[in-house]
């Protein structure tokens, strides 16, 4: 049973560290606070389901293309909103109130395009279970386990180990100074919007066919508990984000275990407050050093 | 920089409002919907050689109802349906010539399924004199009673499921089950399966912990089947996973888990239930009989069962020519049971609107409703001593996509 329950809790944990691993990425480049993230996220599922259901696309050209949608949606965001205000030079607060603003906008329009009801999301590796130590642990678990860890190799090595990346840890470190050198620095936030985004709609359409639904309020709960995974992990570290958004899975499933569905969040969110106050930048983020 | 970030702020917050508070645009004014659906209706049905029931072209003055519901927001499906229910009724008395050829017009406002709005909408239409009616409310059903009562407005609601809503006043009425009626149904439900040992799986809400107190209460005063709660678990409106309330559930030795949840939290439960144990029954309130249930829980829904009054599938005319109607002004989805309690409630509303011989006098309106001896898609919606309809279910199980009456 506990066994089972620790499972439960990874599976649940690697859902948010998904979703987590996308609001990390968006901070370490920008500084930014992307609210719209789980918006996004649930837009690329029903870029995904659309694809499959109405379309009737093979699953993964559906898939590819949805991840594309997805990610011109978050260059669009960033062009129309985010650009201007940073040609005025304002990237703190009307930045982050707007990332929540576009994150009504596109809630809102799924609602209208789609009503708010329930949609059957294909099951995209139901492929059965196995069992280990008497739990049984589902291909579905599985997979979404895999593609973490694929996205956060992929986006550590985009970030450490291309001249894309060290032109983003330019702009993230000294903006002016990237632009100096040669780099444009629009250019660059735009393809972190994109992979951001990208990265958003790979997690929906993987968690959506894990629960084999889809509905406009899908990103609600688990776009705010990815949020407090990435702090909980140090907001701006990608491998911060998976350990945080195991963490809190799995606090949930022991809570449950434990004490009862009813004390889910409070436990969850009692870890990451006892977590934070001794370690105010997370577990493996870095207290970022201000150059004067 | 103020300039630009209110300029943008602005901009989201009248998208955000067009986009999903459209019921602001239908507030106060008539319903386009129902006007147009009315319009085509008609012709359709002179067009099919219906004209059996195709009375004379209503004129005059419209007969104003309004229907109050959730149309935006989250609960905006249960909203939808309620409205579709209503406008069916709507379109089959204008078609029949109106209430004394009169046309009826049914006002749809947005409740957004916020209690506050509730409120607020309630003392808009409650001062409003050409209104002869109301249909609805879905959050605020428990706040609302008293303003319609002060105003002599009748109020029949198809959603309201706590015991207090109908006693607010004289002129609420409940055309749906309260709890501890539906809670009874479940229970004849479980009763089908057989199974002594109960999970209990309920929304942490108001609702949810009413219900499953309820179910406590009734099986600590009267448990002929011997049942046992051996667990009991309060799960989040908008949770999406719940392998851990289920490995509670197994854990503790439960057969059936009785869920007090609406049908979005029931789907990925059962979903989940079969894969992780798929011994256990499920069985669930009248809110699960609808279509999208069925379509997103696909086979991993087989064997839930839910009590309903109403049943899509009979084949009695007033049945048939209702889900004919519906699937005409829905663009094809089937009915479901709040659709139909909206359905007829609507009707029992019109028909006492009718009774009083087109003088429109509230008073006789309310007597009406209350005296009414409709034979409606639920049975009988005659009001008992409280002003609540006395509901018969039918026990109903999923199978193979459809609901079918449970063996």
């Amino acid at each position: 049973m506990f066994l089972e329950q620790i499972v439960n809790g990874i599976a649940i944990g690697m859902s948010y560290a998904l979703v987590a691993v996308g609001y990390s990425m968006v901070f370490g480049v920008l500084r930014l606070i992307n609210f719209s993230h789980s918006a996004v996220f649930t837009f690329g599922a029903f870029a995904v389901w659309v694809g499959v259901e109405m379309l009737h696309l093979n699953v993964f050209l559906a898939i590819l293309a949805g991840v594309a949608i997805t990610g011109v949606l978050g260059i669009g965001l960033n062009k129309m909103a985010l650009e201007p205000l940073r040609k005025k030079g304002e990237t703190g607060m009307p930045a982050l109130i707007t990332t929540i603003g576009m994150s009504y906008i596109i809630i809102n329009v799924l609602t209208i395009v789609f009503g708010s009801q329930m949609r059957r999301f294909p099951a995209l590796f139901n492929w059965g279970q196995i069992h280990i130590f008497g739990a049984a642990i589902g291909w579905q678990q599985v997979m979404i386990a895999l593609a973490c860890l694929v996205l956060l190799v992929t986006l550590s090595l985009i970030v450490n180990k291309t001249k894309s990346g060290l032109a983003m840890r330019a702009v993230q470190q000294q903006p002016t100074a990237a632009a100096i050198n040669g780099i444009n620095v629009n250019h660059v936030i735009t393809f972190v919007f994109f992979l951001g985004a990208a990265s958003a709609a790979i997690a929906g359409t993987l968690v959506a066919a894990y629960y084999q639904y889809v509905r406009p309020s899908f990103g609600d709960v688990i776009g705010l508990k990815a949020f407090a995974a990435a702090v909980l992990g140090g907001i701006g570290s990608l491998p911060g984000a998976v350990l945080g958004g195991l963490i809190v899975g799995v606090v949930e499933s022991l809570a449950v275990f434990a004490l009862g569905s009813t004390y889910i969040d409070l436990v969850a969110y009692l870890v990451m407050f006892a977590v934070l106050l001794i370690r105010p930048t997370g577990l493996l983020g870095r207290k970022g050093i201000k150059k004067v | 920089m103020k300039k630009t970030a209110a300029v943008l702020l602005a901009a989201a917050m009248i998208l955000g409002s067009l986009a999903g508070c459209g019921g602001k645009e239908e507030k106060g004014e008539k319903s386009g919907d129902t006007k147009a659906a009315a319009a085509e209706a008609g012709g359709e049905t002179a067009g099919s050689g219906d004209e059996g029931t195709k009375g004379a072209e209503p004129s005059g003055e419209p007969i104003k109802i309004a229907m109050v519901g959730a149309m935006t927001g989250p609960y905006s499906e249960y909203g939808t349906v309620i409205k579709t229910g209503c406008e069916v009724a709507v379109k089959q008395w204008n078609d029949k010539g109106g209430i004394h050829g009169r046309p009826i017009e049914m006002e749809v406002y947005d409740e957004k399924g916020e209690r506050e709005e509730g409120l607020a909408l309630a003392q808009l239409i409650s001062g409003d004199e050409d209104v002869y009616g109301v249909i609805g409310h879905f959050m605020s059903t428990t706040v609302v009673g008293k303003l319609y009562g002060d105003a002599r407005m009748p109020l029949i609601c198809p959603t309201a499921s706590a015991e207090a809503y109908s006693s607010q006043s004289d002129c609420t009425f409940r055309l749906n089950p309260t709890i501890k009626v539906e809670t009874e149904a479940m229970l004849v439900c479980a009763d089908a399966v057989g199974k002594k040992k109960l999970g209990v799986v309920y929304l942490n809400d108001d609702w949810g912990n009413r219900a499953s107190a309820t179910l406590e209460q009734i099986l600590e005063e009267n448990n002929p089947s011997g049942y046992e709660i051996v667990a009991k678990e309060a799960i989040l409106g908008g949770d999406m996973d719940y392998s851990s309330v289920i490995s509670n559930l197994k854990a503790a030795g439960a057969e059936t888990a009785v869920m007090f949840c609406y049908y979005d939290s029931v789907v990925p439960f059962s979903i989940k239930a079969a894969q992780a144990y798929p011994e256990l029954r499920i069985v669930c309130g009248g809110n699960c009989y609808n279509e999208t249930f069925l379509s997103v829980g696909g086979k991993d829904v087989n064997g839930c069962l839910a009590p309903t009054a109403f049943d899509a599938n009979a084949q009695d005319e007033a049945t048939q020519t209702f889900v004919k109607d519906y699937l005409e002004i829905s663009g094809g989805s089937m009915p479901s049971n709040m659709s139909a309690q909206a359905y007829d409630a609507m009707s029992v509303l019109l028909e006492a609107i009718d009774s009083t011989g087109g003088e429109l006098d509230r008073e006789a309106i309310i007597a009406a409703v209350r005296d009414n001896q409709h034979e409606g898609l639920i049975g009988s919606c005659k009001f008992d001593e409280n002003r609540d309809v006395i509901f018969e279910f039918d026990a109903m199980e999923a199978k193979d996509g459809a609901w079918v009456p449970c063996e």
